[in-house]
C-alpha cells in the first residue's frame, strides 16, 4: 500500500468516491505517531501550550479525516455537509461561555 | 498511539480488499481489532489506578467528566471490537472488492471514534 497500487473501479454500493490511487496509509500514520509526540512533548516545554495542542490535534485530525476517511477523494458534498456545523458550533459554544460569563460577573 | 495504529491498520485492510486480496484484509481486520482490546486493556489499568488513588466519579467535577466522557469513548471502542470482529470472522465469505461496503462502514465508524479520541485525548490529558 506504498502509494503504487491502484484502487479498481469503484464498485456498486459506496456513493460519490472516485478512484483514486491508494495514498501511502502507513506513512500517514508515521505522521500522525510524530505528531502525537510533539504533541506531548509541548507539555513540558515553557511555551503557551493552548494554540501548540490546539493546532496539533486539528493537524491529526485533518489527516484522519482527509486519508483515512477518505474525505480528500469523496465528493465535495461531503466535505460541505462535514465544514458547514462547525461555524454553527463554535457560534453556540461562544454564546455558552458568553452567557457563563456573563452569569458570573 | 494504540488507536492511530489501529485506524492504519483498519484502512490497510480496506485498501487490501479493495485490491482483491481478502487474506490480507482479514488479517488487518483482526489487527484492528487486536489493537483496539489493547486499547481497553489499559483503559482499564488506568482505571483501576485511579479508583486507587481516590479519583471517582463522585469526587469532583473532574472525576465526574473524566469517567464519563473516557467511558463513553471506551463503550464506542468496544462496539467497534464486536463490529470488526462480526466482519472479519462472521462475514469473512461475504467480503469481496465489489462488496467492500461492510468493512468501508465499520472503517469510518472506527476512525471516528479515533477521531474523538484525538480531542479527549488532548482536552483530558494534556491541557492544564
Amino acid at each position: 500500500m506504498g502509494g503504487t497500487s491502484v484502487s479498481t473501479d469503484r464498485p456498486e454500493g459506496t456513493v460519490g468516491a472516485k478512484a483514486h490511487r491508494h495514498p501511502n496509509y502507513v506513512l500517514v500514520g508515521i505522521v500522525l505517531i510524530v505528531l502525537t509526540i510533539l504533541e506531548v512533548s509541548v507539555i513540558s516545554l515553557p511555551v503557551p501550550q493552548l494554540p501548540f495542542l490546539l493546532g496539533f490535534a486539528i493537524a491529526k485530525g485533518l489527516l484522519i479525516l482527509m486519508y483515512f476517511m477518505h474525505l480528500k477523494f469523496d465528493s465535495r458534498l461531503y466535505a460541505v455537509l462535514f465544514a458547514y456545523p462547525w461555524p454553527l458550533a463554535l457560534l453556540l459554544v461562544g454564546m455558552l461561555i458568553w452567557v457563563y460569563f456573563g452569569f458570573r460577573a | 498511539m494504540i488507536l492511530l495504529t489501529s485506524s492504519v491498520a483498519m484502512v490497510l485492510a480496506l485498501a487490501h480488499l479493495r485490491d482483491g486480496n481478502r487474506r490480507a484484509s482479514i488479517a488487518w481486520l483482526l489487527t484492528t481489532a487486536w489493537l483496539g482490546i489493547c486499547f481497553l486493556i489499559l483503559k482499564a489499568v488506568e482505571y483501576n489506578q485511579h479508583l486507587h488513588e481516590g479519583l471517582t466519579p463522585s469526587v469532583n467535577v473532574f472525576g465526574s467528566a473524566y469517567y464519563t466522557v473516557t467511558g463513553f469513548h471506551a463503550a464506542h471502542v468496544a462496539v467497534g471490537v464486536i463490529w470488526i470482529l462480526s466482519v472479519a470472522l462472521g462475514l469473512r465469505r461475504r467480503l469481496s472488492p465489489q462488496n467492500d461496503v461492510l468493512v468501508e462502514t465499520v472503517g469510518l465508524y472506527w476512525h471516528f471514534v479515533d477521531l474523538v479520541w484525538v480531542a479527549i485525548f488532548m482536552v483530558v490529558y494534556l491541557m492544564r
